[in-house]
C-alpha cells in the first residue's frame, strides 16, 4: 500500500526524508548533545518508518532519489571553500599529507588487527577496509579487491554518522583544539558526512575536511590493495 | 536569473565529470573529478567565485540532509553483516576512533610545532603554552 503510494507520488518520499532531518535539527537545538545529531536522528527515523510500515528499501530510496542525485553537485561545490581557504591550505600542505597518510594507515592496521582478533570472516574484513573514505571510491576499490557491496555501503555510512557523532568527545578527550586538525580528522574518518559537519563549524574546518576527504580517498586507492594482502580468507 | 546561471555551471561541471569517470579507467568517482575541475577553473580565473558562489552555498547548506536516503541502505546491508555483527561493529567503532585521534593529534602537533617556530622567530615570549 505505502510502497504503491511512494511509487506513484513524486514528493512523498522526499518529504519524509527532509521531514525526518528537520525533526533531527529541532531535537538537536532543544537537546544539544552529540548523539542528538540531525543526520543520525533523521536516518534512525526513516529506518524506523521503513521497518514499521514494511516498506521496500529500494522503493523508498527511489522515491527520494533527488537527494542522492544532488550529492555529486554538492560534493563538487566543496571546491569553493577549498578555494577560499587556499592560502592556509598551501601553508599546511605537508600537515595535510602526513596526517592523512598516518590516519589511513593506522585505520587499516586497526581494521586488519581487530578483525583478526575477533575472528571476523575474511570477506567481511575485505569489505570493510575502505570504510572511512567517500562512498564512490570505497565501492570501486572494494570491488577491485573482491569485497561485497552491501557490507562496504554499511561501513561507509557507519563511519560517516558515528565519526560525526563521536568526534566532539574524541576531540575533548585528546585535547584536539586546532580547527585545522579537527577538520582533517573529520574528513579523514568520516568523508563527506564529516565534512558537512565541519562546514557547520567554520569555513576553515570545512575546507580542511574537504581536502582530507579527497587526499585520504586517493591514498586509499593505493593502500587498500596492499592491506588486502594481510587479510586471511 | 543568477541562480539559474550558477546552477547551469555546476551541473555542466557535474556532467563533464560524470563523463570523465565513465571513460577514465580509475576508481575515482565523478564528484572528485568535479571538485578538482571546479577548483582548477577557479584557480586559473576561468571562473570567478561570484559566478558559482550563491548556488554552491545553497548546495553545501543542504548537504547534510542529502545523506538521509543512503543511510536507510543500512537496512538492506544488515543481512550480509548479521553473521559477524558484533565484531563488525567493534571494528568500525575502533577504526573510526583511531583515525580521528591519529589524524587530529598528528595534525595538531605539526601545526603547533610550526606555530612555535614562527613565534620564536618573531617573539620568543609568545611561543607554546601547552
Amino acid at each position: 500500500m505505502i510502497d504503491h503510494l511512494l511509487e506513484t507520488t513524486k514528493y512523498l518520499g522526499l518529504f519524509i526524508s527532509l521531514g525526518a532531518f528537520m525533526i533531527g535539527l529541532k531535537l538537536n537545538k532543544k537537546y544539544p548533545y552529540a548523539f542528538m545529531n540531525p543526520l543520525l536522528i533523521g536516518t534512525v527515523l526513516v529506518m524506523g518508518l521503513i521497518l514499521a510500515l514494511d516498506i521496500e528499501v529500494a522503493v523508498f530510496q527511489k522515491s527520494a532519489q533527488i537527494l542522492s542525485d544532488l550529492l555529486t553537485p554538492a560534493t563538487i561545490c566543496l571546491a569553493v571553500p577549498v578555494y577560499r581557504q587556499f592560502k592556509i591550505l598551501r601553508e599546511n600542505s605537508w600537515v595535510v599529507l602526513i596526517s592523512c597518510l598516518a590516519g589511513m594507515v593506522s585505520g587499516l592496521v586497526t581494521i586488519v588487527g581487530l578483525a583478526f582478533f575477533l575472528r571476523m570472516s575474511g570477506i567481511t574484513t575485505l569489505s570493510t577496509l575502505a570504510r572511512s573514505i567517500t562512498m564512490a571510491i570505497a565501492l570501486d576499490t572494494t570491488e577491485v579487491i573482491g569485497g561485497v557491496a552491501g557490507i562496504i555501503v554499511a561501513g561507509v555510512i557507519f563511519a560517516g554518522i558515528f565519526g560525526t557523532v563521536v568526534s566532539g568527545l574524541i576531540f575533548r578527550l585528546f585535547r584536539i583544539e586546532e580547527p585545522i586538525a579537527k577538520g582533517l580528522a573529520l574528513g579523514a574518518a568520516s568523508h563527506a558526512m564529516g565534512t558537512a559537519e565541519s562546514l557547520k563549524v567554520s569555513e576553515l574546518q570545512g575546507a580542511m575536511s574537504s581536502l582530507a576527504m579527497v587526499v585520504s580517498g586517493v591514498m586509499m586507492v593505493g593502500l587498500i590493495p596492499l592491506a588486502a594482502l594481510f587479510v586471511q580468507s | 536569473m543568477h541562480y539559474l546561471k550558477q546552477f547551469t555551471i555546476i551541473i555542466a561541471i557535474s556532467a563533464v565529470s560524470e563523463l570523465l569517470a565513465l571513460f577514465i579507467p580509475l576508481p575515482i568517482p565523478a564528484s572528485i573529478y568535479g571538485m578538482s575541475l571546479l577548483f582548477l577553473l577557479l584557480m586559473t580565473g576561468t571562473l570567478k567565485l561570484k559566478q558559482v558562489e550563491s548556488a554552491a552555498n545553497l548546495l553545501l547548506g543542504i548537504m547534510p540532509a542529502l545523506f538521509v536516503v543512503s543511510g536507510a541502505g543500512l537496512i538492506t546491508s544488515y543481512a550480509q553483516i548479521a553473521e559477524n555483527f558484533a565484531s563488525w561493529v567493534a571494528v568500525n567503532v575502533g577504526s573510526t576512533i583511531v583515525i580521528l585521534a591519529t589524524t587530529g593529534l598528528l595534525a595538531q602537533g605539526l601545526i603547533r610545532k610550526k606555530k612555535a617556530k614562527e613565534a620564536n622567530g618573531n617573539d620568543r615570549s609568545s611561543a607554546g603554552n601547552d
